[in-house]
């Protein structure tokens, strides 16, 4: 969970599982100070676990769009776990090796067991992706380590010194046990709150793909659609960022009087690259390859995304492929070199979430664009979306780097996105070219562009001195810089 | 002998496992599977119906070629001719066939006892959806491999050179990243080593130990030759570094004072790696020479790996199509003949060539040759070979490898999946994943599991892997994984098992300083000797060296001189 309400960057997790680590190591060395009463304080701990473990979820989720100081709360309940299991283990040992001196696999397997679950009941909440039964399986595994607590209360009872003690751990056991399960009753309660204080505004759609998760959140100034907590647009602005996207491409394509007859969108399967493609009549057939079904069905069916892509779906042109874009490029290359005849794109535009991880980060690399460039026609341009160039200024020229490296000619601009910032692009050809000054003439008369005039076209590929050029690496498969860059310079924002 | 699933679970895993076994359930025997799955072994039975005949016993020779063929007696032999019979279609046998081809040699038959060539570098090669059964990975060879490169080059895994001849290894066929990672405590971590939750005395101590033994790399002894590079024939003969031959991997640990557990781990999970032995086992040249033979020097960064989904089944692919498509019209018979298993060879017959009696499907056969390469298992020659006076055999290692194949990809903590996924403190060695290189979005995909028997007693871990069920084979692999990925058994669609009989030569104290070693690769009348074991370890570079080299040997002798001594 800490990567998906921090965001999921590559070295996040690794904060988290150093601080655990850490608190179970001070725990083992706490138990030194223990001497007596281990199987109460043993039930103590474990109840605890369940309770702070169990619970913890559910905490984290509401908790993060409430308190600035989310992360404080993170670690401190990372920590107290960790330190609690620490705690237990040594302790259970010292228990079992007094008990049964000539049992040591029992015992060793009775350890395995609570080891198992102390870990997961961290695990669960904690660490697997988001799942729609994340909360309430943190409650369910905060309820087995009561149990287990109350087990051991009745199986070990001799071993309490004072009875008393023993009933007393019971009544806190079977409190903390029925707490857990009145929030896993209501775990679906508190996950649509949770959810919805995650976000700004309402949320009006919201569905857990095999591969994310959708939000959709409607307010005053329209809606937003978030992939994974992340913003993918803002209906008030998208114009700005869309038409970026696709114009200089087609402004380039005039410009070198070349015609623009089949043109690919990798990524974009909210259909707004497409609604801004389909105002140039010439083109004849236009190929959208998006990973996730779910999109591509939410952008063809919902009706606040059709009407804002203008049933770019409904279009006879396009054709959808919901496939890894990497995986498809590759099958199109193989099939070219056994000779098959595979047309090639006018243009193309590739639009992928920015590089925070490795899966998403193989799609900016070398060997990406060379299966690119493999897809471009010889006269043809492709764009890429390059995140921001002020933001994360290394990131932005790597990209850069990298496509040089895998020998094409790109050329930067950058536009101003409010609910973004500064955003940049990449046009990229098989040859050198002069940025394009003037869009193309080849929109239908009726189509009107918001944002992009010829003045704006051209300043775009103008940088300030915060933004300008810096010596990168080029992102490669084998080594995946831009991840690790990209993940540093993105810190520093949140 | 009922073994419980402890028992078992034991002897696999160790202590290791007898930890975390709890997590799946305590249940005293086997669990049903819930998915499909077999055993996919090699001949090892077919070949062990050899062991019962003595090593001179013609009689009962005789006696086991009626039975395994079924015929009457074993007169109506068939005859066959060829220039050069190549015996083994592992690596160092097709690299044999590769080189003699490459030079215009037109009469070649590979024999093997497997119906594919390969040896243990197969694999199931299927686009994207291959996967290895044996080796997976190549370290790319520099130019101190010319050879080597020049295959590569042939087989499609150079992209370009630049000015000075180097090579650019193509990047859909590196490992890319993430390439490892390894799990600790249930959470999987980025890179081979723990950093996360080890103490920093611990990081510093593996700091120190990659120092140490990297320190070897470019290192030249009083010859001037490098003391570690590949091929190992060409390695220094200094006497002050072949002294790190004397004494075990451990011993030398123990000297050099590395006592930490974190370094004694990853230095024994190197060796079993790629030895298939412990550190207890293998001597400190070869534990060395595993992390310094393939830099040029000290700071130099590591090549990279090449791999494909199918792991080095793809060389084999390349190597044995240098052989000929199949079959050669001249000949009107194939280069490759599998399901062949060699009963005896006699060395020099009085033509002036050599006799290799075989037993194929179709019955006893005998084969008439001007030479012959041998690249099967030197612990076979003193069965296999009329008159050897070699002295030399090494013991080999057994290994368990398992292909997981999933239809959705198991949950986890921490780190992303890695094409290297090492499960710390684990007596496997993980999983490696058949299709990382497309990422996590590519559909379906298939996790190949190791796990190498190491142990003072190889013969019997041996004994016992192959009394395993296939039941039992997989709990063991479940085991192993359950604790890292708690929902795996949910996703496995099927799970087959190979068991490796002889994996590998295991490389001792003395290995790399015995005469008998370097003997048994001289020619014997018109024998021929390639084998990987005769650098006393199994490596792809090592066996093509071999190839290569027995290869020459012929070359040199068929253009009608005498053989002359090469590296």
């Amino acid at each position: 969970m800490a990567s998906y309400v921090l965001g999921d960057s590559v070295t996040q997790f690794s904060t988290v599982i150093g601080v655990y680590l850490f608190a179970m190591g001070i725990g083992a060395w706490v138990s030194h100070m223990i001497h007596h009463d281990l199987c109460a304080r043993f039930v103590a701990t474990e109840i605890a676990v369940a309770l702070i473990g169990g619970g913890s979820g559910a905490v984290l989720f509401l908790a993060f769009p409430r308190i600035a100081w989310f992360r404080v709360l993170l670690y401190g309940q990372v920590f107290v776990v960790g330190l609690l299991v620490g705690l237990e283990i040594p302790l259970l040992m010292r228990i079992l090796q007094d008990r049964y001196e000539f049992k040591a696999l029992v015992s060793r397997v009775l350890t395995a067991d609570y080891l198992g679950a102390l870990l997961a009941s961290l695990a669960f909440p904690l660490f697997l992706v988001p799942k729609l039964g994340l909360i309430r399986g943190g409650f369910v595994v905060g309820m087995m380590n009561a149990l287990v607590a109350l087990g051991c209360t009745y199986i070990l009872k001799d071993a309490f010194r004072r009875p008393r003690m023993a009933r007393w751990l019971q009544v806190q056991g079977w409190i903390v046990f029925l707490l857990l399960g009145a929030g896993m009753m209501g775990s679906d309660a508190i996950i649509s709150f949770a959810e919805a204080q995650l976000y700004s505004e309402p949320i009006i759609y919201a569905e857990q793909t095999p591969y994310q998760r959708l939000v959709m959140t409607r307010g005053r100034n329209g809606f937003q659609l978030y992939l994974n907590g992340h913003l993918q647009f803002t209906s008030y602005d998208e114009h700005r960022y869309h038409e970026a996207l696709v114009h200089p491409a087609f402004a380039a394509m005039a410009q070198w009087r070349e015609p623009t007859k089949r043109v690919l969108v990798l990524g974009g399967g909210d259909g707004l690259a497409v609604r801004e493609i389909r105002k140039y009549p010439d083109v004849k057939e236009i190929w959208l390859v998006d990973l996730d079904p779910a999109v591509t069905t939410l952008a063809r069916k919902n009706a606040w995304l059709t009407e804002l892509n203008e049933y770019a779906f409904d279009d006879p042109r396009l054709r959808v492929i919901n496939q890894d874009a990497m995986v498809w490029l590759q099958q199109r290359h193989q099939q070219g070199l056994e000779g098959q005849p595979i047309p090639k794109f006018d243009v193309m535009i590739i639009d992928f979430p920015d590089p925070s991880t490795y899966a998403v980060g193989k799609l900016y690399t070398t060997r990406f664009y060379q299966l690119a460039k493999f897809a471009l026609s010889p006269r043809g341009v492709m764009v890429v979306q390059a995140t921001s160039p002020l933001y994360a200024r290394l990131s932005y020229w790597c990209i850069y780097e990298t496509l040089m490296a895998s020998s094409l000619y790109p050329s930067a601009f950058h536009v101003a996105v409010p609910s973004f910032g500064e955003w940049g692009f990449f046009l990229a050809a098989h040859h050198r070219f002069e940025p394009p000054s003037e869009l193309s003439a080849h929109r239908t008369p009726q189509s009107q562009l918001r944002y992009i005039n010829n003045a704006v076209l051209r300043s775009a590929f103008v940088f300030a001195e915060d933004m300008g050029p810096v010596q990168a690496e080029a992102n490669r498969l084998d080594n995946q810089v831009l991840v690790q860059i990209y993940g540093t310079e993105w810190s520093r924002w949140q | 002998m009922e073994s419980t699933r402890r028992d078992l679970l034991h002897t696999f895993l160790g202590a290791s496992v007898a930890g975390w076994s709890g997590i799946s359930g305590c249940g005293s025997y086997a669990r049903d599977p819930s998915c499909e799955g077999q055993f996919v072994d090699p001949a090892y039975g077919r070949g062990h119906q050899l062991q019962r005949i003595g090593p001179q016993g013609q009689q009962q020779r005789d006696h086991f070629l009626r039975s395994e063929t079924r015929c009457p007696a074993p007169t109506n032999r068939a005859e066959y001719r060829t220039e050069v019979l190549i015996l083994g279609g592992g690596v160092s046998g097709l690299s044999a066939g590769w080189m003699l081809r490459r030079e215009g040699v037109q009469d070649i038959v590979v024999l093997d006892l497997e119906a594919v060539p390969g040896g243990t570098s197969a694999g199931v090669a299927s686009g994207a959806a291959g996967y290895p059964w044996g080796a997976h990975y190549l370290p790319a060879p520099q130019l101190d491999q010319p050879e080597l490169v020049h295959f590569l080059n042939d087989a499609g895994c150079v992209q370009s050179f630049d000015e000075e001849g180097t090579p650019n290894y193509r990047e859909d066929m590196r490992c890319v990243m993430p390439r490892e990672r390894v799990c600790l405590r249930g959470m999987w971590q980025p890179g081979l080593v723990p950093t996360m939750g080890v103490a920093e005395s611990s990081l510093a101590e593996v700091d120190r130990f990659f120092r140490r033994v990297r320190g070897y790399a470019g290192l030249r002894g009083e010859d001037a030759r490098r003391v570690f590079r590949l091929p190992i024939a060409a390695c220094s003969e200094d006497p002050s570094y072949l002294a790190l031959d004397r004494y075990t991997f451990a011993d030398w640990l123990d000297r050099e004072k590395f006592n930490d557990p974190v370094v004694r781990w990853l230095a024994n999970y190197a060796t079993r790696d790629d030895y298939g032995a412990s550190v207890e086992e293998t001597s400190a040249w070869y534990g060395i020479h595993y992390h310094a033979a393939r830099l040029l020097g000290p700071d130099i960064p590591n090549p990279p790996w090449l791999t494909w989904p199918e792991g080095n089944a793809y060389l084999v692919r390349h190597l044995a199509a240098g052989l000929g498509d199949g079959s050669t019209p001249e000949m009107g018979r194939p280069r490759f003949r599998g399901g062949c298993m060699v009963t005896r060879i006699w060395p020099s017959v009085a033509e002036g060539g050599s006799m290799v009696e075989v037993i194929s499907e179709q019955g006893v056969e005998r084969w008439w040759a001007d030479r012959v390469i041998y690249a099967l298992p030197s612990f076979l020659k003193p069965r296999l070979l009329a008159h050897s006076k070699d002295t030399f055999s090494l013991d080999t290692s057994a290994w368990m490898v398992a292909n997981i194949h999933l239809h959705r990809r198991p949950a986890y903590m921490g780190a992303e999946t890695a094409w290297d996924n090492v499960i710390y403190g684990s007596a496997s060695l993980g999983y490696v994943v058949s299709t990382h290189q497309r990422g996590p979005y590519a559909g379906p995909t298939t996790w190949t599991w190791y796990l190498p028997l190491v142990g003072p007693d190889l013969r019997k871990q041996r004994r016992y892997l192959m009394s395993l069920t296939w039941k039992e084979a997989v709990e063991v692999v479940m085991s192993d994984l359950e604790p890292v990925h708690p929902d795996i058994r949910q996703c496995v669609r099927r799970i087959d098992v190979r068991r490796w009989g002889h994996a590998m030569p295991v490389p001792k104290p003395g290995v790399r300083t015995s005469a008998a070693r370097v003997q048994a690769a001289q020619p014997q009348g018109v024998v021929h000797f390639a084998h990987t074991d005769l650098s006393g370890v199994a490596l792809f570079e090592e066996a093509f060296f071999h190839g290569v080299r027995a290869a020459r040997e012929v070359l040199v002798a068929r253009a009608g001189a005498r053989p002359v001594e090469l590296r």
